[in-house]
């Protein structure tokens, strides 16, 4: 790896010379030598693929990753290195990437349609069998009703849907964003009053996290 | 999810978040201060704040983290 200082990185990718090939040949080399490392190492639902298949897609991502990379120069503030703010850009194109593949079939719904959305106890972890505390199960299951009443009654329709999808099914906001054609930071709002909204709503109750930690631990 | 991460996910909400646009915004520069061994908390506490409490953007964060020690990994080895 050169020795590149951020000026360096950014005068040779805008510029019309054969260092722009240089430094774009070098940059592309960087991250996919990190994302590889990414896939092969840190996903475990990759696990079973073979090296040369996570090579072609680290490749792929980083393909796409550089025509943002280039495309953004403008805003790359010089608060990081640039190899860094790079590799956020090909980290964040990875993620989404396996993301849109990994919940191509999601679809909300379940949880539009008439009908419960609320999960029951058992599918949240918790049987008289299984607690720690069996003693305390009426009360759990009491809590699990609050719960509900809390979201039928606190949210929108709309907070409903997206928070569910979220907290019961754990799908990222980006994907919930895609189907509820909105944009990720706005269902990040949307998802984050929703949750202050509950968290009210419940504390109205009377109800802590540290009591409902106990009740459930 | 299991009950406990739906409660800890409702009660740990805080009120002054920031967006996953302006969280990303600064991620790189978060990241670098851990790297300079330095408490990234101090000066950007709303980034920690965020990636405490959105999913997306924690995933983000660490798959950043790796992807950079993959890069140092193999530029030390050559």
């Amino acid at each position: 790896m050169s020795e590149r200082t951020n000026q360096d990185w950014l005068s040779d990718l805008q510029s019309e010379s054969a260092s722009y090939v240089d430094a774009l040949e070098a940059l592309r080399a960087h991250l996919e030598r990190g994302v590889f490392y990414y896939l092969r190492h840190d996903r475990s639902d990759l696990s079973q693929l073979p090296d040369e298949d996570i090579r072609q897609m680290a490749q792929d991502f980083v393909q796409d990753a550089l025509i943002k990379i280039l495309d953004s120069l403008e805003t790359f503030r010089g608060e990081s290195k640039f190899t860094t703010w790079a590799s956020k850009i090909a980290a964040r194109v990875a993620i989404s990437e396996l993301r849109r593949v990994r919940y191509k079939d999601y679809s909300l719904e379940h949880l539009t349609a008439e009908g419960e959305i609320m999960p029951d106890l058992a599918s949240l972890g918790v049987t008289p069998e299984g607690s720690p505390h069996p003693e305390n199960y009426a009360e759990q299951q009491e809590i699990l009703h609050m719960l509900k009443d809390a979201f039928e009654n606190a949210l929108t329709d709309r907070q409903r849907t997206a928070l569910s999808a979220y907290i019961f099914d754990g799908v990222p906001v980006e994907e919930i964003a895609r189907r509820m054609d909105t944009n990720r930071n706005a269902l990040y709002k949307l998802v984050h009053d929703g949750r202050l909204k509950l968290k009210h709503y419940m504390e109205d109750q009377g109800l802590s996290l540290e009591y409902l930690l106990s009740l459930f631990g | 999810m299991k009950i406990t991460d739906v409660v800890k996910t409702i009660f740990n909400t805080k009120t002054d978040d920031i967006t996953c646009d302006e969280c990303f915004e600064h991620i790189d520069e978060y990241v670098d201060m851990i790297h300079a061994g330095q408490d990234p908390s101090e000066v950007l506490p709303q980034v920690k704040s965020h990636l405490e409490q959105c999913r997306c953007c924690e995933m983000e964060f660490r798959a950043l983290i790796s992807i950079l020690e993959g890069e140092i990994d193999h530029a030390d080895s050559g």
